[in-house]
């Protein structure tokens, strides 16, 4: 006999994970289906030897205090979660070398921010603060458009939302300029721009200015027990409101008849029912490998088509055999960059060699303990267009992996002084290919699609209406309308799993 | 009300741009395609293949109780090469012995290169009381079928990491990954020395002893020491793999050291290891392999007990006998249960405590600290001390 479910959630990363417990928390009767062996996707842990490693998570946005809930925590204690997150200190450190290059370390909360800006950038206060000063405006704005359902009257926008829609849409670039920002401050307030990974003349600034305010205002927060302790949680609240995971369960299909989403089909060939299909596999996936080509509305197909594939990464994780301070590190997160210019640095993410971005963390300076005693935790991350690696051969894998990390490690050790070659003792390696075998997405992504204008947050959330035209199918993950980063994957699954509800309780 | 700013240059009507490009992209009807793969999964499932359809080509025999086994793309189940790996990687190999299904961990004996010609080597040697191990030697022969995993295991040589020299210590069948560390030298893959303790009862018990001497004959990176245990021989050392041995050997600057072998040699090098000095980045081990575990161990009560197994909400209870880890009973069982290392390391097993509790011996505890708050476990390696129940991801 066919099983049958209110909702089939497809993939358990940070998306699927978060619409599978807030469908079961919702009352409705929830699959979740996963092909991997257990649920995280990016958001994992690994052991090798005396350490665990983080595999993917930097620092969460939107979690914020006890006292002052971000979005992000507000979710989990709804869901139940019981975590053990820290506090970060600091927000980041950069060193930007070439011309107008930089070390610049900012801390956490706004004021303080402001003012330690206005010393790296004597004169930048006024800009920084009207950026901060937009952002309120776009979170005004998006109230007015949401408040209705999507609906609004473009004069009301237009009078009493001109700064939103002067900012909205518009490249960061653009509005530094309009501000006057100078310079130095300009460079130093771009550091967060690979958390999207598109350069800042492309990437929409009410988007870039609201991700840097959640992160300075509310606080960013990890993990103790690393990212795989908030997917165990969230796979755990899907059980405890009476869900089901099934792991190693790879969908090959999903059931469609007459524009209606209706159930899946799994690899050892069970076909499971739902009225509600909730998918973490992108809409290119599968658009072109799980649904019968007739039954795809063409500008679904052609949105598919005309979105590109966000960014994948090359990470290397180290288990050193010395402390931090025998090693000299005092900062949690360094990015480094051999130039303040993003458009250049963007197009190096295309080739191997001349990838000029990187960031470098150590884990024990946020977490002490999370190693043994004389030990430290540290990990890299370079972005990459997945095609970067198209060249390489399996013979040629190790090596090439290999010499990129040399590469960093000695740009790493002749801008701080730190010395780490004489004293790994664990060194995984994972890159663009390690991705695509463990999280399936297109060439290894792992920032769903590319963020352009076009295709940014306002014109996700604005068009949403109007595409996705399979009833029942819902997407969710990187590629939602919040676009990618664990906070707005985590978003994304709550709102599939809220439109769901609506639905259902409309009788669709 | 909205800030008052200043925004030189910046007309509100741009907002609608994008919206209009999107509703320009929908609207553009294209013949292009949605490609169906791309270049970076088609190398991931070059390089990590889920599966491998091998058939054997070749066997050669090892006195009587060893014998080697090629194993090359097995055409009619549409395989068309042996997936590239590092020296000293293992392959999970699926058996269906009686009515028990199961996987167990063998290191490939040969060279990456080979893998390039398409074919690799599995060695296999006879164990004492070896379940595997019996089947595969009495049963294998030219034309069977194998299915193995793809490349497991981080026994291999990392220039990141390793010193420019690895004293390696093998003991009986823990030679194999070093055959192939050592035809990776050979072949100019890794690029190290190798100097080779290999520990046999006696000179007619030496796994692979012409093979390591053709490889040290084209190769002076390699060198190999033939430690007998229980004959006197010119030309061979006696005794054990001492501290006092491998110093004798080693390089007078760094090195590094490499285990593998049978559990009495881990326990013989605890003590050992420590005289050497070395820092913990020095020395590495292979998986522990499967945990025999006895009636000594602290905490564990040995006795049968029933284990609940859930599989999809489906339930069946089977039988546990004492000494016998959740994932054995469950092979017995018949039951598929996923596995790789089944030395507690890999977490390929990892399933779901839902009741009872397990015993899990601390060497072999490779859970994750997340893992002990929500029932994770790894069946290879737990004992369960009552009756339990699991959910296995299957």
């Amino acid at each position: 006999m066919v099983k049958n479910y209110d909702v089939i959630v497809i993939g358990a990363g940070n998306g699927g994970l978060t619409a599978a417990a807030r469908s079961a928390h919702m009352g409705m009767k929830t699959l979740l289906l996963e092909k991997h062996n257990i649920p995280g996707g990016c958001a994992s842990s690994f052991r090798r030897g005396r350490f665990e490693f983080e595999t993917a998570l930097h620092e969460l946005a939107e979690y914020g205090g006890p006292e002052d809930r971000g979005e992000i925590r507000r979710l989990f204690d709804k869901l139940g979660l019981e975590l053990e997150m820290i506090e970060m200190k600091h927000a980041f450190r950069t060193i930007v070398t070439g011309p107008d290059g930089f070390d610049a370390a900012v801390p956490m909360g706004m004021e303080a921010f402001i003012q330690k800006m206005e010393v790296l950038s004597p004169g930048s206060e006024k800009s920084v603060r009207q950026c901060f000063a937009l952002a309120d405006d776009c979170s005004n704005a998006l109230r007015y458009i949401f408040k209705n359902k999507g609906v609004y009257d473009r004069d009301v926008l237009l009078r009493d939302h001109s700064n939103f829609m002067k900012v909205a849409n518009t490249p960061v670039t653009e509005v530094f300029e309009a501000l006057r920002m100078p310079t130095a401050a300009r460079n130093i307030l771009s550091t967060y721009w690979s958390y999207i990974g598109l350069p800042l003349t492309k990437f929409d600034f009410m988007l870039y200015i609201l991700m840097v305010k959640r992160y300075i205002e509310i606080h960013a927060y990890i993990p103790k027990m690393r990212s795989h302790d908030i997917t165990l949680a969230l796979a755990d609240a899907v059980y405890r409101f009476g869900g089901d995971v099934w792991y190693n369960t790879e969908v090959k299909r999903i059931l469609v008849k007459d524009r209606r989403a209706y159930g899946v089909v799994t690899a050892n060939g069970e076909e499971v029912h739902a009225r509600h299909i909730i998918s973490n596999i992108s809409h290119k996936t599968v658009f072109a490998n799980m649904i019968d080509r007739e039954q795809i509305p063409a500008q679904d197909l052609n949105l598919a088509r005309a979105r590109s594939v966000g960014l994948s990464s090359f990470d290397f994780y180290m288990g050193m055999s010395k402390s931090p301070e025998e090693l000299g590190i005092e900062d949690y997160c360094i990015f480094f960059a051999d130039t303040v210019d993003t458009d250049d640095l963007y197009d190096r993410f295309s080739d191997i060699e001349r990838n000029g971005r990187f960031t470098m963390n150590c884990m024990n300076i946020a977490n002490p303990g999370c190693s043994p005693e004389g030990t430290s935790l540290m990990w890299c991350t370079m972005l990459f267009k997945g095609e970067a690696w198209n060249a390489v051969k399996p013979e040629n894998y190790n090596k090439t992996k290999r010499n990129l990390v040399m590469r960093v490690i000695k740009e790493y050790e002749r801008l701080t002084g730190n010395i780490l070659s004489d004293s790994i003792e664990e060194i995984a390696i994972a890159a663009p290919p390690t991705f695509a075998r463990y999280i399936g997405t297109p060439n290894g992504s792992i920032y769903g699609y590319e963020p352009f204008l076009w295709d940014g947050m306002m014109p996700r959330m604005l068009a949403a209406g109007e595409e996705n035209n399979i009833q029942g199918l819902h997407f969710c993950g990187g590629h939602g309308e919040r676009l990618h980063g664990f906070s707005s994957a985590y978003s994304n699954g709550d709102s599939a799993a809220r439109i769901v509800a609506a639905e259902m309780k409309e009788g669709r | 009300m909205q800030n008052n700013i200043e925004l030189i240059g910046l007309d509100p009507e741009n907002f609608w741009r994008a919206m209009e490009e999107r509703r320009n992209v929908i609207v553009a009807d294209s013949a292009e395609e949605l490609p169906r793969e791309y270049a970076m999964n088609i190398l991931a499932a070059r390089l990590h293949p889920h599966q491998q359809y091998f058939i054997i080509s070749q066997v050669k025999e090892h006195g009587p109780d060893a014998k080697s086994y090629v194993l090359e793309p097995d055409k009619s189940c549409g395989a068309t090469e042996c997936a590239y790996f590092s020296a000293g990687q293992y392959l999970a190999v699926y058996l269906e012995i009686g009515g028990s299904r199961l996987w167990r961990p063998y290191s490939i004996c040969s060279g990456p290169a080979e893998a390039l010609q398409g074919r690799c080597v599995l060695t296999v040697k006879r164990a004492k009381d070896g379940f595997a191990s019996e089947f595969i030697l009495a049963n294998w022969q030219a034309g069977t079928k194998v299915v193995t995993s793809g490349p497991l295991g981080h026994f291999s040589y990392e220039p990141l990491r390793d010193a420019k020299t690895v004293v390696g210590l093998a003991g009986g069948s823990g030679i194999t990954p070093f055959h192939s560390l050592a035809c990776a030298i050979r072949d100019g893959v890794d690029d190290f020395d190798l100097v080779l303790l290999y520990g046999s009862r006696n000179s007619d018990d030496i796994l692979l002893k012409e093979e390591f001497d053709a490889i040290a004959a084209q190769c002076d990176r390699v060198k190999v020491v033939h430690v007998l245990s229980d004959e006197k021989k010119a030309g061979y050392e006696n005794g054990f793999l001492t501290a006092e041995l491998i110093q004798r050997y080693a390089p007078a600057g760094d090195y590094s050291v490499f285990v593998c072998g049978p559990r009495a040699m881990y326990d013989f090098l605890e003590t050992e290891l420590p005289k050497l000095g070395l820092s913990p980045r020095r020395v590495r081990h292979e998986l522990f392999g499967e945990y025999k575990i006895s009636g000594r161990e602290s905490g564990y009560a040995a006795r049968e007990t029933n284990a609940k197994i859930v599989i999809r909400g489906e339930e069946r209870t089977i039988k546990c006998l004492p000494g016998e880890s959740l994932l054995s009973a469950m092979e017995r069982a018949g039951i598929a249960a996923p596995s790789q290392c089944r030395s507690g390391e890999c977490g390929y097993c990892r399933s779901r405590l839902l009741q009872g509790e397990v015993f899990v011996p601390s060497h072999v505890d490779g859970r994750r600290l997340a893992d002990f708050k929500y029932g994770g476990i790894h069946p290879c390696c737990s004992f369960p001390l009552g009756d339990t129940a699991i959910e296995v991801p299957m």
